[in-house]
């Protein structure tokens, strides 16, 4: 209940009473209207809205208020910059300066609404987060008690003016009363509504009805029309626009009112006297002295020297009056801590190219005015004033916003600043001023014209000589320089621009920046970026029924190309434990029966292979205590085989040859089985004295064998011991391979063989090749035997057994206590063979059946 | 008590004999222990005998002679072992191993020349010629001496044509695409494949028989050691 009965507002949530018609926070009508008429623009505090601001701006704001503390410091310097000769506007600074209230004429001050300055002295302290964008200085507001008395009862309300803040000022400390115009009246009056017909005073409406021409007039919205915007729309509105003077050089920039009081003049060309009564009783006394003084003004102005007229306002007199020390320059409304605009030298980066350029304190958009010498709504061309009204509504080309950021572009009137056309036209500096001639041309001949009666500060303009003359400035040429593309693509609520879709083909001439002198780089258009979120578009599959059904198949397809197929195996006889165990057990069993029992009734066989013949034969063959070379190569673990197959044949050998016996070994461990050789079977032969010589290992393979072949005495010159062997009486003149009566090759490898048969046989000649080996390498020897190249094999225990039996006379026996288990072992083996392979051959057979069944 | 060293040896050797049998049970560790026992006694055995009847009486106890009687012109003779030495020792260090593959460089060329002229000489044409002279001199002989050489020769020269055709790949691609050798190499190596499993066959059964001898000796050596030590006892 208590809710009801209060009042919130809606910018700062403040609860106001219900009868409060302001916030007493925010000081925002709580009528929820935005504005109206004559309503003082709030001022606000934007300090929320500092982040989002550039980088630049913010630096230079920073830089701005530094200098706005030296500014308060020193306020007389800050006040009184040095003006230059040609700054028109110096005028305007004198008065700010001196604070004459008498030097502002009365119609300007009412014009706008505002109250007078002594009441700024009762408005309250400026919010410490104020914005220099946002408020002016108290001092701005100081020439609003200069409204002329006629005008003054315009003012709706004098107690409005006590809380008019520091933007009223501004404009009131605007030269141009187009300015003036845009002041609002006050914050108690009624809201302003944009109707056509509401936006002018009436007294213009008279005259415009007077003229009969006020359908003709063009529509307010190109003058007052973003004055009525709402200030949550544009936050900073208030504070930019109104803080930046709106000095146009071209007429369309003239307020509606006099546009039609140069329509009027127009309409009556140098007749003063169809403008007298045009202007009625409405007509304020000094328009009417002005008119009176028409005659007058050509004639000053061909002198060429500025007139003060009595006719001429006060404080058009003033402002026109030259430049003096007790005068001081313009300067932009007093600035407050952080007044960019407060002088040419505290001025940001980015202004100061154009400062510098003009090298006075004159902001870029009043040496524009200045260059273009007259204002256009001050030269009062006939020709314009008959201009279609979409032309006269057309935006002001505002020199004053080329350097301005594009927030404060933003808050400006928008149809004022972006409606230009954006045509490639040169910059600021390219483009050719406003002659004086013109202006004087249509000062002297424009009889016609309103103020055919110059300012002092205008006539100054026109006569200064440093400009050149030139032809007219096109708007468009101004409007397209003056807005860079990155500051149009930044612009806001472009879009809702009438026109703006022309900037889309903006093919701007960048004159600043790393981009000067190009054109068309910097797209000015809406789509430079994005203005919404990109839509979301979902990444799913959309199908329909057939599709997924075919998706299906294809899915089928490849599972049964991927899916492994299954492959039958036959089942095979595994090697059974039990089985390998079983076999184990019989053969040791058979094997330790046999040893334990050293049992003989197993017989030898009788007949005797011719390989073995030839090998008995050829040992037997050889002289008397004849050096024979023995070359052993087997391991240690076929020493058990070979034992048993060379022992009878080195027993036979020893017994009736009395052989040298010279060993060498080709392989690591021969050596060591020599002496087990020679210590274990021919045991006894050792013990009776019998010696022999072990030349230990021979190094190198097949090229210790070719080398030893070649010369044994250098391969092997000592002997196991290290003795010098070749000096030995087993070797007494045995110089070569072939001075050796025999070799005899014990190996249970068959490589072992082939070397030495292949290594030596060049070298050994005629001298025969015995080869006792082991059973596994007998039949890769037996190719050797039938070449001729060995004379004789003794292979395993079985050629060992028959030489012992048949040739030694069952000695050393060693062979045939070997033998039962032998011929047991092997007896089993040709069982176990035969029976796995009749296992699986039946196997087999019974598989066969199924198999075809199955087909 | 007084171990004899035949008593050690038997027991070491009945010892690692059932170790080495266990194999029979599956992998276990007397298995391992005994194989690696065998590997590293057989290893440094190796390494011994290389050293002591290798390097000592080539290679370093000439050098020391030399320098003993100072006649150094017998040096020459030592600077390429000891330099083959030297490189091959650089093998210890990977940034100087490439060093070594100077000497095994000469290593192997000499030994691949050795052995493919060992080969052509002592082994392809005396194999040759023997089976092309193995019908000389039976047409001098009786007839039934000259029927015995002819088949003997007969299937040594058929045993040895029809094993070289069943190595014979070469073929013929058809016109499907196939490739099939000719008739008459199929047929040969189908022989070829009779002659080759036979040899195969023997040496498998020499395989066996050296194996069997082996464990006869292994069985015989136990019972021997057993039957002393009861006997002795």
């Amino acid at each position: 209940m208590k809710m009801a009965n209060t009042v919130k507002c809606p910018l700062c949530g403040t609860i106001n009473p219900p009868d409060q018609k302001i916030c007493q926070n925010c000081q925002t009508p709580l009528s929820g209207e935005s504005f109206q008429p004559g309503q003082a623009p709030i001022r606000k505090d934007t300090g929320e809205l500092e982040p989002i601001l550039p980088e630049w701006l913010r630096d230079a704001r920073e830089t701005a208020k530094q200098s706005g503390m030296e500014e308060r410091l020193n306020p007389p310097e800050q006040n009184q910059p040095a003006a230059s000769p040609t700054d028109f506007l110096a005028g305007l600074q004198s008065q700010t300066a001196a604070d004459d209230d008498e030097e502002v004429p009365d119609w300007l001050a009412s014009i706008t609404g505002v109250s007078k300055p002594k009441a700024r002295t009762e408005e309250p302290a400026e919010p410490t987060g104020a914005r220099w964008v946002e408020t002016g200085r108290k001092d701005d507001f100081q020439q609003e008690e200069d409204t002329p008395d006629w005008l003054a009862g315009l003012q709706p309300s004098a107690g409005g003016a006590e809380k008019k803040d520091e933007l009223t000022s501004d404009w009131d400390n605007a030269s141009s009363p187009f300015q003036n115009s845009f002041q609002p009246l006050s914050e108690l009056e009624p809201p302003f509504t944009p109707s056509a017909s509401d936006d002018t005073p009436d007294w213009l409406k008279q005259m415009a009805a007077d003229a009969g021409e006020m359908k003709s007039e063009p529509a307010p919205d190109a003058t007052l029309d973003w004055f009525s915007q709402p200030p949550a729309a544009a936050p900073s509105a208030p504070t930019a626009e109104s803080a930046t003077p709106f000095v146009s050089s071209a007429e369309s920039q003239a307020p509606d009112w006099l546009s039609q009081l140069q329509a009027d003049a127009a309409a009556s060309p140098g007749s003063q006297e169809s403008f007298a009564p045009a202007a009625g009783s409405d007509t304020p006394d000094w328009l009417s002295k002005l008119q009176a003084d028409m005659n007058t003004g050509p004639q000053e102005e061909e002198s060429g020297q500025p007139a003060y007229t009595v006719d001429s306002p006060d404080w058009l007199q003033d402002l026109g009056g030259p430049p003096s020390q007790d005068a001081a320059p313009f300067a932009e409304p007093a600035p407050a801590e952080s007044e960019p605009f407060a002088s040419d030298g505290e001025l940001p980066s980015w202004l100061a190219p154009e400062e510098s350029k003009k090298s006075d304190s004159t902001p870029i958009w009043l040496k524009d005015n200045s260059s273009a010498d007259t204002p256009a709504w001050l030269s009062a061309d006939e020709a314009k004033t008959q201009q279609p009204a979409q032309e006269i509504n057309a935006p002001p080309v505002d020199d004053g916003l080329i350097d301005m950021p594009d927030w404060l572009k933003s808050a400006a009137p928008e149809p004022m600043v972006f409606e230009q056309p954006a045509q490639p036209a040169p910059g600021i500096e390219a483009a050719p001023p406003l002659t004086a001639a013109a202006f004087t041309d249509d000062a002297t001949s424009g009889s016609d014209d309103l103020f055919t009666e110059m300012p002092d500060w205008l006539s100054n303009a026109v006569e200064t000589p440093s400009i050149p003359a030139a032809e007219p400035v096109s708007q468009e040429a101004l409007a397209s320089g003056s807005l860079p593309g990155w500051l149009e693509a930044m612009r806001p609520m472009e879009q809702t621009i009438p026109g703006s879709a022309s900037l889309m083909s903006d093919q701007t001439l960048e004159q600043r920046g790393a981009l000067a002198g190009l054109q068309g780089v910097l797209p000015a258009g809406a789509g430079f970026a994005p203005t919404s979120k990109p839509k979301a578009y979902s990444n799913k599959l959309s199908v329909d029924d057939e599709q997924l059904k075919h998706a299906g198949i294809f899915e089928q397809i490849l599972a049964a190309e991927t899916a492994p197929e299954v492959l039958s195996t036959e089942k095979t006889l595994g090697a059974s434990r039990g089985l390998r165990w079983a076999i184990s057990a019989i053969l040791i069993g058979v094997i330790l029966v046999t040893s334990f029992m050293g049992s003989q009734f197993l017989s030898v066989p009788i007949g005797v292979p011719n390989e073995i013949a030839f090998a008995v034969s050829v040992a037997q063959a050889i002289p008397e205590n004849a050096p024979v070379l023995v070359a052993m190569d087997y391991d240690a673990s076929r020493a058990g085989e070979m034992e048993a197959a060379a022992a009878p044949l080195f027993d036979n050998l020893i017994l009736f040859k009395h052989p040298r016996l010279t060993f060498v070994a080709s392989n690591e461990a021969g050596s060591i089985l020599t002496e087990r050789f020679m210590n274990g079977p021919l045991a006894f032969h050792v013990q009776n004295g019998v010696t022999y010589l072990n030349l230990g290992y021979l190094a190198g393979g097949q090229v210790g064998i070719r080398s030893f072949a070649q010369n044994p005495a250098a391969a092997m010159p000592v002997d196991i011991t290290g003795q010098p062997a070749w000096t030995l009486p087993m070797l007494q003149d045995v110089k070569s391979l072939n001075q050796f009566a025999l070799i005899i090759l014990v190996t249970d490898d068959a490589d072992a063989a082939r070397d030495w048969i292949e290594q030596t046989q060049s070298a050994r000649g005629v001298v025969p090749v015995v080869a006792v080996a082991s059973a596994q390498a007998a039949p890769l020897i037996q190719p050797y035997y039938d070449s001729g190249q060995v004379a004789g094999v003794v292979s395993g225990l079985y050629g060992g057994a028959i030489v012992e039996r048949q040739y030694n006379s069952g000695r050393p026996g060693t062979s045939r206590g070997y033998w039962d288990a032998y011929s047991i072992g092997m007896a089993l083996a040709l069982v176990f063979t035969l029976g796995g392979g009749f296992i699986n051959w039946g196997l087999g057979m019974r598989k066969q059946p199924s198999a075809k069944g199955g087909k | 008590m007084i171990f004899s060293l035949d008593l050690v040896t038997g027991a070491l050797s009945l010892l690692f004999t059932v170790m080495i049998l266990s194999y029979l049970i599956g992998d276990n560790p007397l298995f391992k222990v005994a194989v690696y026992l065998f590997v590293g006694v057989a290893s440094g055995y190796a390494a011994t005998i290389v050293i002591w009847q290798v390097l000592m009486p080539k290679l370093f106890l000439p050098t020391w002679n030399i320098i003993q009687t100072g006649d150094y012109s017998r040096m020459i003779l030592l600077a390429a072992p000891w330099l083959g030495f030297a490189f091959i020792l650089m093998k210890i260090s990977p940034r100087l191993a490439g060093t070594a593959r100077i000497t095994m460089a000469y290593l192997v060329g000499v030994g691949a020349a050795v052995t493919i002229v060992g080969a052509l000489t002592g082994t392809i044409i005396p194999q040759i010629e023997a089976t092309v002279n193995f019908f000389d001199g039976a047409i001098s002989k009786p007839a039934d001496q000259m029927l015995e050489i002819a088949l003997s020769g007969g299937v040594i020269l058929l045993g040895t044509v029809t094993s070289l055709a069943y190595f014979h790949f070469g073929a013929r691609q058809k016109p499907d695409g196939s490739a099939k050798r000719a008739g008459v190499i199929n047929l040969l190596a189908w022989v070829g494949r009779v002659f080759i499993g036979s040899a195969l066959g023997a040496v498998f059964a020499g395989v066996y028989a050296a194996a069997l001898t082996a464990l006869i000796e292994r069985i015989a050596s136990i019972v021997g050691f057993l039957m002393s030590i009861f006997g002795r006892s």
